[in-house]
């Protein structure tokens, strides 16, 4: 059944591989993918590795339901400690590779020490083999991934892999898979570089038997016919992620020109642009929402290269933080970031903060090799990628990520860094939205919006829908507000998205497909029913809930082991001292209020059952089943 | 009324949830090697074509099937398989100039669309309606108004003018 | 089912959209590239995809003088 897979140790320093069922009580407590896999970093990572050492462990795993007729069931999970920040590293991403794994036999590796050379896993039907993978070494992202079907002679083959930035240990270095599906922020990839692992290949043909399928089948046409009916997944499959840039630089809430400005004014990067270069948009497996558009380059030195995307993220990154005004620039930057397989929002986000540090003078054109570094400076910006990517000049040091490039550069240079962490913040500017803002600050892998982000608070719902949504599956009858720029109650949605992203992620299902851009779709009740109907195992909503806050306070435990306090659920001081420029009157002139966010923080960590210093308290440990832990059942 | 399934290349946009419903729908689970229909990918130009048995008038599997067990079902207009007398030589694997003959490695059996018998479940699955399943008389009708929709706007423009 | 997916059956509220000044919903013409907003007056540039109505951007020129105006409205 949908459950009969497989974990896999491979130890790359031994070459010894090691294979074993996943108990179905492990199921019981995490479901399985990034659930899973933080159970596994906590039981075999030691506390204190060096991120880049063979020390650290490296899972890669399908979700729960990937490969079922559940909801655009795609996603594959990477899991390490985080080179970028040093806390848990956990990255996702769509395409095909988690199902392809599932046919294969296996839903969970454990890649463990360092190989002597250049390899890469060849998983087929219950089999894993190392291979010599020094031809690949070298190879962008897409060529990687061809070079191996060649050479297993199978175009069916799925593979993810790294770039060139992951092999040079750029510490934002992305897992890649296909074109552009990117396990990103955590750095994943740069850890697959100091394994000397370049790729993972993976091909199967064993069945994911369903445990009703029947009615699993017609509870996935319903499920699909509601989502597409929905006016969010019309417009998603049209314009992608890229549409959210309409609402928020509009409105101003993005950052512009590292963190000077919150709105792109005269903003010409907007989603429709794409019509001039799409050639369509394709979907990740089993989804109807195929949000990611395949474009052509069409002028310039990279015509005719084709690529996918660009997200929502890479408008940020190439367009608004850089103060870069075109959308080619936008699509030339995203397939470079794809082909050299880092992260699309580090790699903006940093570029745009070495941009403020040369208006200021801290940098000067000695750092940059005369490269003038200038806000707008669409050339320079592009430059600076492949410069971090091959890690030359100053990119070498960028590539260290915000607080080891701060420390080298000296003077002021943290002062402008924009992050939480150690990992940069993403395009948006959350001084007028402290719902966000909370998100950010204490999201376990860094500042980041796919921990915990309530995206939905922007839209005004009226409290009688925000009740429906945050009022279950467990109790709450604290307050709810619909207005952005409010405090009240915002601590429960941060909490309560964290939850449902947790179950989503131990799931394989796309976010998309769930209450994060839309209210609309899948929560707790439906994901109950998905878990039923295709494994037969059966959860309360309440039930799914506890898995997710027991998986996410494993992250937090991850965290603290690594030494994480109070003051890292924080923001940067230009949150609380800086106002917002520009923008529509609802965002003009906000800071975030020191006393009122750290309520906040403190009424977050009093829902989680954490005490003041965001430690779980011994009673909340007990009650979700983790006093025991590391407990080293897998 | 008669139908066929049409495919539409161009509004395809390589899910696969053609292949996984379709596999549920037949064997209880998903495994691609089992589906009777496959998504053929050039990744590194973002192509992407369903394919899947044509439903041929004159059918080479029919003509070379010693057993008799393809015959042409003229109320589904489809290509019938009927497994009582299929000895499983995979003569009309070969025949196929498809690939609309397929093994199935579990059940041990040759495998092909049988349009679920009217209601094709792949069909019912695809979102963008890259897959149809239309009335065989009226095929061309509906592909010359869609492509009629945008030349008629150019002519209604050329007129205006 | 939520509040929100009982009221988002197919085809409701592909036509319209929600003025990003002061959250009004409103339809504009079908096919219009610009609309102003009944109940601020805050002029927004349209896209259309079908039936499918989409705020694209302001209008910059006059965002300035569009910011002036509503907020003298208060």
């Amino acid at each position: 059944m949908a459950l009969n897979r497989k974990i896999a140790y491979v130890n790359l320093t031994t070459g010894e591989i090691k294979t074993a069922p996943i108990p179905v009580e492990m199921r019981q407590l995490y479901l399985g993918g990034r659930g899973l896999d933080m159970y596994l970093l906590y039981n075999h990572l030691k506390p204190g590795v060096d991120a880049l050492s063979p020390d650290n462990v490296l899972t890669v795993s399908a979700g729960l339901l990937v490969g079922t007729p559940a909801s655009a069931s795609a996603r594959t999970h990477v899991g390490a400690k985080s080179p970028l920040t040093g806390f848990v590293g956990s990255s996702n991403m769509g395409g095909f590779f988690a199902p392809e794994l599932r046919f294969a036999g296996f839903d969970h590796l454990v890649v463990k020490g360092k190989a002597p050379s250049p390899v890469y896993l060849w998983v087929h039907d219950g089999e894993i083999e190392i291979r010599d993978g020094s031809k690949l070494w070298g190879e962008d992202v897409p060529t990687t991934q061809d070079l191996i079907r060649e050479e297993l002679g199978d175009p069916e083959i799925k593979a993810l892999c790294i770039g060139i930035g992951g092999e040079n240990l750029v510490r934002y270095a992305n897992v890649m898979t296909g074109i552009k599906n990117a396990a990103g922020r955590s750095g994943t990839g740069a850890v697959m570089g100091s394994k000397n692992l370049k790729a993972i290949a993976a091909r199967g043909t064993q069945d994911i038997a369903i445990r009703f399928p029947k009615e699993a089948l017609e509870y996935n046409a319903k499920l699909l016919e509601h989502i597409g009916s929905t006016k969010f997944a019309q417009i998603m499959q049209k314009w992608g992620t890229m549409f959210i840039y309409g609402v928020t630089n509009t409105t101003g809430l993005v950052r512009n020109r590292n963190f000077q400005s919150n709105q792109q004014v005269g903003g010409n990067i907007e989603c429709e642009h794409i019509e001039e270069h799409a050639l369509g948009t394709e979907g990740c497996y089993g989804c109807i929402i195929h949000c990611r558009h395949k474009y052509m380059i069409r002028k310039g030195p990279y015509a005719g290269t084709y690529a996918e995307g660009p997200e929502y993220t890479s408008q940020g990154a190439f367009g608004m933080e850089v103060g870069c005004n075109n959308f080619e620039t936008v699509l030339i930057g995203n397939h470079l970031v794809n082909k050299y397989g880092i992260d699309t929002l580090e790699t903006g986000s940093i570029i745009a903060w070495a941009m403020e540090l040369y208006e200021k003078g801290i940098l000067t054109d000695k750092d940059t090799d005369g490269l003038k570094l200038e806000f707008g400076n669409d050339e320079a910006m592009l430059e600076m990628i492949k410069r971090i990517a091959e890690r030359k000049g100053l990119g070498d040091i960028l590539a260290e990520g915000p607080l080891r490039a701060a420390k080298k550069i000296g003077k002021d240079a943290l002062k402008y860094c924009i992050q939480v962490k150690g990992m940069s913040n993403l395009h948006s500017d959350e001084r007028p939205t402290p719902s966000l803002a909370l998100g950010i600050a204490t999201g376990s892998r860094g500042s980041d919006h796919l921990r915990s982000r309530p995206a939905i608070d922007l839209y005004h719902l009226p409290e009688k829908v925000l009740r429906s949504i945050y009022g279950g599956p467990k109790p709450y009858d604290g307050p709810l507000s619909s207005d952005y720029t409010s405090y009240e109650g915002k601590p429960r949605m941060v909490q309560w998205h964290e939850m449902l992203y947790e179950a989503i992620d131990c799931t394989g299902v796309c976010k998309f497909h769930s209450v994060f851009l839309s209210p609309n779709l899948i929560a707790f009740d439906e994901l109950s029913k998905l878990i039923y109907h295709n494994t037969g195992l059966e959860f309360t909503p309440e039930e799914i809930w506890d898995i997710a806050d027991r998986a996410y306070t494993v992250e937090r435990l991850f965290n603290l082991r690594e030494g994480l306090t109070r003051a890292d659920d924080w923001l940067v001081d230009r949150y609380f001292d800086e106002p917002t420029p520009v923008g529509l009157p609802i965002v003009r002139g906000k800071t975030l209020d020191r006393a009122k966010f750290k309520q906040m923080v403190d009424e977050y960590y009093s829902l989680h059952g954490w005490d003041e210093t965001g430690v779980p308290k011994p009673e909340t440990l007990k009650k979700i089943g983790l006093d025991q832990e590391p407990s080293h059942m897998l | 009324m008669e139908k066929i399934l049409v495919v539409n290349h161009e509004k395809c946009t390589g899910c696969r949830l053609c292949e996984m419903a379709c596999a549920v729908k037949h064997v209880g689970a998903n495994n691609p090697a089992r589906s009777r229909i496959h998504v053929v990918k050039w990744p590194r130009e973002g192509f992407e074509l369903p394919m899947l048995c044509q439903q041929c008038e004159k059918a080479p599997c029919i003509a070379v099937c010693p057993k008799n067990a393809l015959s042409r079902d003229s109320a589904l207009n489809r290509v019938n398989l009927n497994y009582d007398l299929c000895i499983g030589c995979k003569m009309c694997v070969i025949a196929c100039p498809f690939g609309g003959m397929g093994v199935d490695i579990v059940a041990r059996q040759v495998i092909k669309c049988d349009q679920c018998d009217g209601d094709p479940t792949c069909v019912r699955f695809c979102n963008p309606g890259a897959l149809q399943f239309v009335p065989a008389s009226s095929v061309n009708l509906i592909k010359k108004r869609t492509v009629g929709v945008k030349l008629a706007e150019v002519m209604r423009k050329a007129v205006a003018a | 089912m939520t509040e929100t997916q009982a009221s988002s059956k197919k085809g409701e509220r592909i036509g319209e959209v929600r003025c990003q000044n002061c959250f009004e919903r409103f339809s504009p013409a079908l096919g219009a590239d610009k609309a102003l907003c009944p109940a601020c007056g805050f002029e927004w540039l349209i896209s259309w995809s079908g039936t499918l109505a989409k705020i694209r951007k302001p209008v910059w020129e006059s965002w300035e003088r569009q910011l002036a105006q509503v907020s003298k409205k208060g």
